[in-house]
């Protein structure tokens, strides 16, 4: 096996997100891809895997050139990528989803593909149920079937993108062990997309280093991690473990909360926050970090107030329906009953959201800022009483695509004027460009910036007297410079007597930043109140269950 | 690259691209028009002869259209309120025949001074749309059912509704229940002296066109709105209040809807009719999109669809031709103008993308040899083999 790419280039606009990377890819060998963020590797890799196609530049599979225009077209030359976040169809079944992509037959041959899927899955060492729904699997095991699948369609190049972010240490390790044997025994190429420089360094036996769309290093595994940082950013990163800045003074108590998560309910949430204090949650994907912070943050939770419309409505289009259906067209009910239901049925889910919530938590739950209880308040709301809530989807879940910075400042601004003053929005902006060090202007719209540089406006828009800030996966997909940057911001926040409370797939994250941790484990809560003797194998162990 | 290829793209890349891709939507919805009055073995030049006499040839035909026109300006208004939103307010028909129900119960059974009278029917009827859209929109933020249903459920109540005062109370004595009496004098809306138009709809649907021009070009809540259309939940993430926009949107629209509705019964009926609203509500859902929710296009596109739909009648008694050919046509020119719409995108983002890789040389500069090794201590000209 042996895959060769010459001079490809890749141009959005002026950038140069690739230009002219050369390179052969031999078989039974693990290569990594480095770089920060904007390096160039993410456009390779999907040049690649068909996701894009490059603007000049030739890829050679085993001496025989190859044109590849689509996903379709990569998978067809044998090459196959892995998503961080994996391809599936979270309502379909394991095994619908391993059928997926095959090539089409007018009958899906289940119980052939069930045998092909469990005969893979026993060679490859995974316990994979074809008949589980892809919803109730875990990010770990979704990889699984996303990596038997691709091998199923004959991928001889597989491509992985950041794989170990949301997985346990175990299944970390049972996915290494798997590709290493993959390259080794059946000569494959596997190519692994990452920033950190430990499973980099665990796993592969070849780096490449790209800066600035350019192939700019390449050194064979081991070499000392400091070598590689240089050759990512060309200098040397300091890192500096904070120091604790917080007081004996709480200001978020949380008692007997139970929260519905998606693989269990977490029972029983007790939790005293103080001033400048930062918490990190580690836990499982699912194992209700996000939905714990949510609550928190009061999003997505039923109030009474929907519970009581819902009763209202409920029964009032149950009533005027009822009394307006008509004996004489049986086809003109069916289209009322419809209507009905689908009017009537996210009714009856709030009121079934809401009679849960109120199942989980009794008359003692409580949540108290600074001392007054924000109960079951909305976000809006609590944000006006310093909370804040900043999702890891920035795109999705905080920041508006097709929104210019400037716009969004004035979306920010608490005012009561009617119109907007943009010369102040504007001037705003240019401050937190400068102050945040955002790359970008004040009328770029902000999906053209780069994730580190969404964060950095996420951040910028906070209102400056927050008690608390909730973080989901604050350093998602930055590089080790960016997140450094987005910390130091962070961390300033407890100046003011901020608390950070954030969660984090990366176990190395929420031990260095973290003055306690809150391990979310099976449905419990552990409090870890010193994280500086703790280590990341024992906080793994922590995480499976292990007391 | 040629000199064409660059003469192309400069071409393409200024208002002509705009532009053109309408002007070849319109222009094939006509050619398809066309195909259709040839099969009805109806002469173009007589349609259009026959539009022009029936609309703007006399003072009184084109006051006909204009008394057409203003509902449907007015419910467009409405819309782009909660279209902007990213609310698809489906159920501006119920909000029109609410409105029409608020007039009408008024009209029909209070009896005021003219002033108060004309004030507290429009007064009902705005309350009357506005209350039935907020419904959707309380529907929408507090039951989590999509506006969309909860606006076609609506629609279904306040037309079973209105069928349901026909039929029973508000019944003319030995009537089919197909309306209800004529209103009194004292509660039709005056008129203009020389033309057939109300000078208040005329205010009232001025004001509203500025109203929402204002709002959605400059004010803090039309930029919510704008984030909201875009996306919900980062503009709650972002501080905006979502759900009173939500509601204050809707029932704006609801608003505007309810006022074309009492305009309906109060001055172009002077009764309440089984299916007041006419299908205007769908039209101007239409208009909007035809539009693409832009404030400044809106009265002219409204406008040319009062135009042609105030011909339907003549077209069927003098030609012969079913008055519903003149929805087909609307409908086939919505269907071309918004197919080229996309046309016009698709081109837009190619060229945008051909110009920037133009800028920056990605086709023609040379391709370096040997890739440029920095660090790497065992590097040898960008081969990994071992």
């Amino acid at each position: 096996m042996r895959l060769e790419i010459h001079n490809i280039s890749k141009s959005f606009g002026p950038l140069k997100a690739n230009d002219h990377i050369s390179f052969t890819f031999e078989g039974g060998r693990i290569y990594a891809i480095l770089g920060e963020n904007g390096a160039g590797k993410s456009t390779l890799m999907k040049i690649l895997s068909g996701y894009q196609s490059a603007s000049s530049g030739q890829i050679i599979i085993d001496s025989n050139p190859a044109q590849i225009n689509s996903p379709h077209h990569a998978i067809a030359h044998g090459i196959g990528m892995l998503y961080q976040d994996p391809l599936d169809f979270a309502p379909l079944t394991v095994l619908e989803n391993y059928i997926e992509g095959k090539p089409f037959t007018f009958l899906m041959r289940r119980r052939e593909a069930e045998a092909d899927l469990l005969a893979r899955c026993k060679i490859l060492g995974f316990n994979l149920n074809p008949h589980a729904m892809v919803e109730s699997l875990t990010v770990g095991e979704r990889q699984q079937l996303e990596i038997v699948r691709l091998l199923s369609l004959g991928v001889r190049i597989l491509i992985l993108d950041e794989p170990t972010t949301g997985i346990s240490a175990e299944q970390k390790s049972q996915l290494f062990q798997t590709l290493k044997n993959l390259a080794r025994e059946q000569n494959m190429i596997v190519i692994l997309v990452s920033h950190k420089l430990a499973d980099v360094e665990e796993l592969c036996d070849e780096v490449l280093v790209l800066r600035r769309g350019k192939l700019v290093g390449y050194r064979s595994l081991p070499c000392e991690t400091d070598i590689l940082v240089e050759m990512m950013f060309g200098k040397r990163i300091s890192t500096t473990t904070p120091q604790p800045l917080y007081t004996d003074k709480p200001i978020l108590k949380i008692h007997k909360l139970s929260v519905p998560a998606r693989l269990f309910t977490i029972q029983n949430i007790n939790l005293e926050v103080r001033e400048g204090e930062v918490i990190g949650l580690a836990g499982l994907d699912g194992s209700g970090q996000v939905e714990f912070m949510r609550t928190v943050a009061g999003l997505g939770r039923p109030t009474w107030a929907d519970q009581l419309t819902a009763i209202v409505a409920l029964v009032g289009m149950w009533w005027v329906f009822g009394k307006i259906l008509d004996e004489s067209s049986a086809v003109l009910n069916l289209a009322r009953i419809a209507i009905l239901i689908l009017v009537l049925g996210p009714m009856l889910k709030t009121l079934y959201l809401y009679i849960r919530q109120r199942a989980n938590n009794d008359q003692n739950t409580q949540i108290m800022l600074n001392g007054k209880n924000i109960g079951w308040r909305g976000y809006r709301d609590l944000l006006e009483r310093g909370i804040a809530y900043l999702a890891a989807g920035r795109l999705e879940e905080g920041l508006v695509a097709g929104l210019t910075l400037v716009d969004h400042s004035a979306l920010a601004e608490r005012s009561s004027l009617p119109h907007v003053n943009w010369l102040r929005a504007w001037r705003r902006t240019k401050q937190a460009i400068t102050d945040f060090s955002i790359k970008g202007r004040p009328f770029s719209q902000i999906q053209t910036l780069s994730g580190g540089n969404q964060q950095r406006v996420s951040l910028s828009l906070l209102p400056t007297n927050l008690r608390l800030i909730l973080l989901e996966n604050p350093t998602r997909g930055l590089d080790v410079e960016s997140a450094g940057h987005i910390w130091s911001l962070l961390l300033n926040r407890r100046k003011q007597g901020t608390a950070i409370i954030f969660s984090s797939p990366d176990l190395d994250e929420i031990i260095d930043y973290s003055d306690r941790i809150l391990v979310f484990s099976s449905g419990q809560t552990t409090l870890v109140e010193n994280p500086e003797q703790m280590t990341t194998a024992r906080l793994g162990e922590l995480i499976g269950g292990k007391s | 690259m040629t000199a064409f290829r660059k003469i192309l793209i400069q071409i393409s890349s200024n208002t002509v691209l705009g532009i053109l891709p309408l002007f070849v939507g319109i222009l094939v919805a006509l050619a398809a028009i066309l195909l259709i009055l040839n099969n009805e073995n109806v002469e173009p030049r007589a349609v259009y002869d026959l539009i022009y006499e029936r609309t703007l040839s006399l003072p009184e035909n084109r006051a006909n259209v204009v008394d057409f026109w203003l509902p449907i300006l007015l419910c467009c208004c409405g819309l782009l309120l909660t279209f902007t939103a990213g609310l698809w307010n489906i159920g501006i028909e119920g909000q029109i025949t609410m409105g029409a129900v608020g007039a009408t119960s008024i009209a029909l059974f209070v009896e005021l001074p003219r002033n108060e009278q004309i004030f507290t029917e429009l007064f009902m009827a705005g309350a009357a749309g506005g209350t039935w859209a907020l419904f959707t929109g309380i529907m929408r933020t507090r039951g989590g059912v999509n506006e969309i249903f909860g606006g076609v459920a609506m629609n279904f109540l306040a037309s079973s509704f209105s069928s349901y005062l026909l039929v029973a109370p508000w019944s003319p004595p030995n009537a089919t229940g197909s309306a209800t009496v004529r209103f009194p004098a004292n509660a039709i809306l005056p008129s203009m002296d020389d033309y057939r138009l109300s000078p208040i709809t005329i205010y009232i649907t001025l004001t509203a066109f500025i109203f929402v021009l204002l709002t959605l070009s400059g004010s803090r809540w039309g930029l919510q709105l704008r984030a909201m259309g875009k996306n919900e939940k980062s503009a709650q993430m972002l501080g905006v209040p979502t759900e009173r926009n939500i509601w204050l949107a809707m029932l704006i629209c609801g608003i505007m809807a309810g006022l074309a509705g009492g305009h309906l019964v109060l001055f172009r009926r002077a009764n309440l009719p089984a299916n007041v609203s006419g299908g205007i509500g769908f039209l101007s859902l239409l208009v909007v999109l035809l539009a693409s929710i832009r404030v400044r296009w809106v009265p002219f596109v409204s406008f040319a669809f009062a135009l042609l739909y105030s011909a339907g009648l003549p077209l069927r008694t003098r030609l012969q031709l079913d008055a519903s050919l003149i929805g087909i046509f609307l409908g086939i020119l919505v269907f071309c103008v918004l197919i080229f719409d996309g046309v016009r995108q698709r081109l837009k983002e190619r060229v945008e993308q051909r110009k920037l890789l133009a800028a920056s040389g990605g086709e023609k500069s040379p391709p370096p040899p040997t890739v440029e090794i920095q660090i790497g201590q065992e590097a040898s000209s960008g081969s990994g083999s071992n």
